[in-house]
């Protein structure tokens, strides 16, 4: 059975970018992909607005994706694509993964393990579409890879449910390539997309947003043929009397995405409730020692140069010999914050440079973030506007104070 | 038909509930006949009138301002099958029609299959829960009660030989109050009349011991060791395939419009893609039957399509629900409302979890349109079952529609008027559970038509070729399978682990439905929790690489296309 210090699962930015980082420790890497090429989601990504903050330049998918696979082989890590974790169990010391690849199972052992596996999308289902079950009910990324990859259109005149950046991206797609958009309906009272993409994929192209809005029916036996919406209360349920009928002959759903850790569920691996990604101290190490999470199986990002970032964070504590026990502190944080990434700080790995990303828990403006670690003041800073769909990143230098009991994250109105 | 004062007193009762409706008798059936503006009432009619215990009601009352939607039929009209003759025409290719062809397979006879949808078990024998019930709830003088007995003991030898799943874990009832434990006793003897293993009484320790996730409301559980589960449409699939595979034809997308009869005798059926000339018809048709038995002139009885919603759970919700069958008792009289057997929470031969069914009439024979009032009251239903499963589990939901006749029972028998005619009609549950035994009556029928006993197929072959889902191999089998195909090593579909093998395999099995719906019902490829969203693209490629289809010819199911245009001409190819 081969051997390696480090696996990992997942060759898309998270994953290459964990690879490229975790090269320079010498040590035995390997990186795992079931796809034909590295890339991931970025290969069909053929938009622009990738790489600004990492390569200060406005990339597309898969050229920021080629980027990277660039670095990567230069690199000399051995790469298997075309490769499935089928299960993994946990050994005395480490895990032992069965691949299935197109030679057959193979059986390997990694002594540390980094999930980069990504997300999905959520389903029409999932979100209580009811009425018939017809062709023409797609995700946003299953549109967006018979477009872009196979260069098919599964519409020609379309509704989208959900104002996420795939659903806005997949609007002006679609309105590009010669379909009809008839509107972006939204459930909740805000859009949930960037504020670039509201303006570079919908006003740019007149394509109307609906807001409180959303699709509760579909029609059409074989093939769609229209949708029922309907308007929204403040607790998101559907207002009888509003039903509103348009002909379509798609819907398509950017009704949110899901982190996937299905293995790390196998492996008992806590998962966050507010991510729906495990719990990680600033080295992206889970609460079971050795595995670490990066990407969006941690928490869905907005933009990849993000996803990249959390890999390499990943890579360079996972190269790093650990010695004795961790001393884990968790990050509260106030009814004004979603979710703070990292949960936890590890007291015994690096602390001087943490980076910190957290999400506001509504739209809200003057607001100022203060890290507060047993009572004292460790940063704050000012914002003018916080919004859920955009991420903000900030470092915390906790290297300077005793280990304390509580480290606490608050928004505030500034006074 | 009942007689003297009971008589007279449903016949008052119906002539003062219905006045404006005619209500005659010919021939042993009741007929009913004009117009009411309620459909509930229509319905209620119809069951007032089976309480004369006729031959069988004909319910002919319309409903005021109501047009009956037309039968779905695919898009074509040709003569692909004009001027076939056959020994046997078989009108539906769910369970009952597959099975009888299958069970007919074992003659040397010349057996046609027709079925109007693409694919076989597209109506209720797919849009159901699995389950093969033990019956304990039945009416010993039922057909229902006496083909499930006859087909419980056939089952498993029958999935051994289709080689599909039959999973036996037994079926668990809870009960709510303690008061009802020394009653346990009148189900066995229950058990005991119906020929069925008796029940295990099961203390709330106990309970807990086997099903920790079991809800506070129940104090103690009866377990019935025989209930088992199928998946439905496989096992449907694998019917077809066997029967194919031993000489007999299926005619897809043909439906039946109309037929011949000629002094008592079927001599011509009509369908979308010409004249079949059989010398026996079999109608299996569902929901449809009626009206195929009112085609042959010999409808006898009515179909009031009955409803019922269920919701599939993803895998990983089967560690908080049970490792078998379970349902909470209702008590009769919840029962009697809703007509069902109460349903419950199913782990499904595949592994999911299933919460169903719901329960009610609709004039509408194949509207499979869900809502989210009858999940939610799934889900309030069941919560005292297993509470820690949640509406959030849900990856799917389906609705499936019941061919309830008024008698509440199975139509098994030949013609009245019409001589070559069987009907195996009015079939819903336990019609999954009778399925073989029902089979072999039909045959059976057709013997005693014919006079002599049925040609032997010297050349059946007693087992299904088929492959196991590689995921389910030991590690060897798999390697060595990969070894010999390298696609079985490429997973496609990530959820069920679905190779480009299988997915391959499952276009060029004797029944090709080469549509996504189609493999995914073969090869499990989109069942997952990601319901298609990564695979389906994928499986659409390999579709259309395989079988060298357009992308505009590939369907999702039925006739509907996924791909509307090109965003450039051939822009695929071009690659």
């Amino acid at each position: 059975m081969k051997r390696y210090d480090i696996v990992i699962i997942g060759g898309g930015p998270a994953g290459i970018a964990a690879a490229i980082k975790a090269s320079a420790s010498k040590k035995a890497i390997l990186l795992i992909e079931r796809e034909a090429r590295l890339g991931g989601i970025l290969k069909q990504c053929i938009h622009d607005g990738f790489g600004l903050s990492r390569y200060k330049e406005k990339l597309s998918g898969p050229e920021y994706a080629e980027r990277e696979i660039e670095k990567l082989a230069s690199s000399n890590i051995e790469i298997k694509l075309l490769t499935f974790v089928s299960k993994i169990i946990k050994t005395d010391n480490g895990y032992q993964l069965s691949l299935i690849t197109r030679q057959g199972i193979e059986q390997i052992v990694a002594l540390k393990l980094i999930l980069a596996t990504g997300c999905r999308e959520r389903t029409g289902k999932q979100v209580a579409i009811h009425g018939t079950n017809p062709s023409g009910m797609l995700t946003a990324g299953s549109a967006q890879y018979y477009m872009n990859i196979l260069g098919q259109m599964p519409m020609k005149r379309t509704v989208i449910l959900g104002s996420g950046d795939i659903g806005l991206i997949m609007a002006r797609r679609i309105t590009l390539e010669g379909g009809t958009v008839v509107g972006v309906y939204e459930i909740k009272r805000e859009p949930s997309g960037l504020t670039r993409n509201l303006i570079q994929c919908l006003d740019d192209f007149n394509i109307p947003l609906f807001l409180s809005k959303t699709v509760t029916r579909v029609f059409g036996h074989d093939r769609l043929s229209g949708v029922q919406v309907m308007k929204v209360d403040e607790k998101m349920t559907p207002i009888q009397g509003t039903e509103e009928y348009i002909e379509c002959d798609s819907l398509i759903l950017s009704v949110g995405l899901i982190p996937e850790n299905e293995i790390a569920e196998t492996l008992s691996v806590p998962l966050n409730q507010a991510t729906k990604g495990p719990f990680v101290d600033q080295g992206m190490e889970t609460l079971i020692d050795g595995i670490y999470s990066c990407g969006n199986a941690l928490h869905v990002s907005d933009v990849a140069d993000m996803v990249s970032e959390t890999g390499e964070l990943a890579a360079e504590s996972a190269s790093i010999e650990n010695h004795g026990n961790r001393n884990l502190v968790q990050i509260k944080y106030n009814k004004s914050i979603s979710y703070v990434v990292p949960s936890h700080i590890d007291f015994t790995k690096p602390l001087d440079k943490i980076i910190c990303y957290f999400r506001s828990a509504a739209c809200l403006t003057n607001q100022i973030l203060k890290v507060v670690a047993d009572g004292v003041l460790i940063k704050s800073i000012k914002y003018k506007q916080v919004r859920p769909p955009e991420m903000e990143r900030l470092f915390v230098n906790l290297s300077n104070i005793p280990i304390p009991n509580t480290i606490e994250f608050s928004l505030e109105e500034v006074a | 038909m009942i007689e003297g004062k009971r008589y007279d007193k449903i016949m008052s009762e119906f002539k003062s509930e219905f006045p404006t409706i005619d209500l005659s008798f010919y021939d042993g059936c009741v007929f009913l006949d004009g117009q009411l503006d309620d459909y509930e009432q229509i319905v209620t009619a119809g069951y007032l009138a089976a309480r004369l215990k006729s031959e069988g009601v004909v319910n002919r009352i319309k409903l005021t301002n109501y047009i009956e939607p037309k039968m779905r039929t695919a898009p074509i009209v040709d003569k692909t099958h004009d001027g076939q003759h056959c020994d046997v025409l078989i009108i539906g290719a769910g369970i009952i029609g597959c099975a009888i062809a299958r069970e007919l397979s074992k003659y040397n006879l010349n057996t046609i299959v027709v079925e109007k949808e693409n694919d076989v078990a597209l109506h209720a024998s797919s849009r159901n829960d699995g389950v093969i019930h033990i019956g304990i709830d039945l009416k010993t003088s039922t057909l229902k009660h006496h083909y499930l007995r006859k087909s419980v003991p056939l089952y498993q030898s029958m999935c051994e030989e289709l080689n599909v799943p039959y999973v036996n874990r037994g079926q668990l009832v809870l009960f709510p109050q303690r008061s009802l434990r020394p009653l346990m006793f009148l189900f066995n003897r229950m058990a005991k009349k119906r020929h069925i293993q008796a029940g295990e009484v099961w203390n709330r320790k106990r309970l807990l011991e086997e099903e920790p996730n079991v809800g506070e409301v129940a104090r103690f559980g009866m377990f019935f060791p025989e209930g088992a589960t199928i998946c439905p449409y496989e096992t449907v699939i694998a019917l077809a395939e066997h029967a194919i595979e031993n000489g007999v034809r299926f005619f897809m997308n043909t439906a039946v419009l109309d037929m011949e009869v000629n002094g008592g005798r079927i001599s011509k059926v009509m369908t979308n893609r010409g004249n079949i000339y059989p010398r026996y018809v079999v109608n299996a048709a569902g929901t449809f039957s009626d009206k195929i038995a009112a085609m042959a002139k010999d409808q006898t009885f009515t179909i009031h399509p009955r409803k019922g919603i269920e919701a599939i759970l993803d895998k990983k919700a089967k560690a908080r629900a049970a490792s078998r069958s379970v349902s909470m008792y209702r008590g009769s009289s919840e029962r009697k409302k809703d007509h069902t057997k109460g349903g419950g929470i199913i782990p499904t031969a595949d592994g999911n979890v299933l919460i169903g069914p719901t329960a009610f009439e609709t004039p509408e024979r194949e509207n499979f349109e869900t809502d989210s009032a009858s999940i939610k009251a799934l889900f309030a239903k069941h919560h005292d079952t297993l509470p820690h499963i949640a509406p959030s589990d849900v990856i799917t939901y389906f609705a499936g529609i019941r061919a309830a006749t008024y008698e509440e029972d199975f139509v098994i028998k030949t013609g009245k008027w019409t001589k070559n005619i069987i009907h195996a009609a009015g079939i819903q549950s336990p019609g999954l559970t009778a399925a073989p035994g029902i089979a072999i009556d039909i045959v059976k029928f057709i013997e005693q038509l014919e006079g002599v006993p049925l040609p032997i197929n010297k050349n059946y072959q007693r087992r299904r070729r088929a492959g196991q889902p590689l995921a389910k191999l030991d590690d060897a089998t798999r390697e060595s399978a990969i070894k010999q195909n390298p696609d079985f090593g490429h997973i496609v579909c990530r959820c069920e682990e679905i190779s480009r093998g299988e997915i391959i395999d499952a276009l060029h099995r004797p029944l090709v439905v080469a549509t996504l719906d189609g493999v995914k019902r073969r090869v499990r490829a989109g069942m997952g929790r990601c319901q298609g969203g990564f695979c389906g693209p994928l499986v659409t490629q390999i579709i259309h690489e395989e079988l060298q289809m357009p992308y505009k010819e590939i369907y999702k199911k039925g006739y509907g296309p996924i791909i509307l245009k090109a965003t450039k001409d051939d822009a695929y190819e071009a690659l």
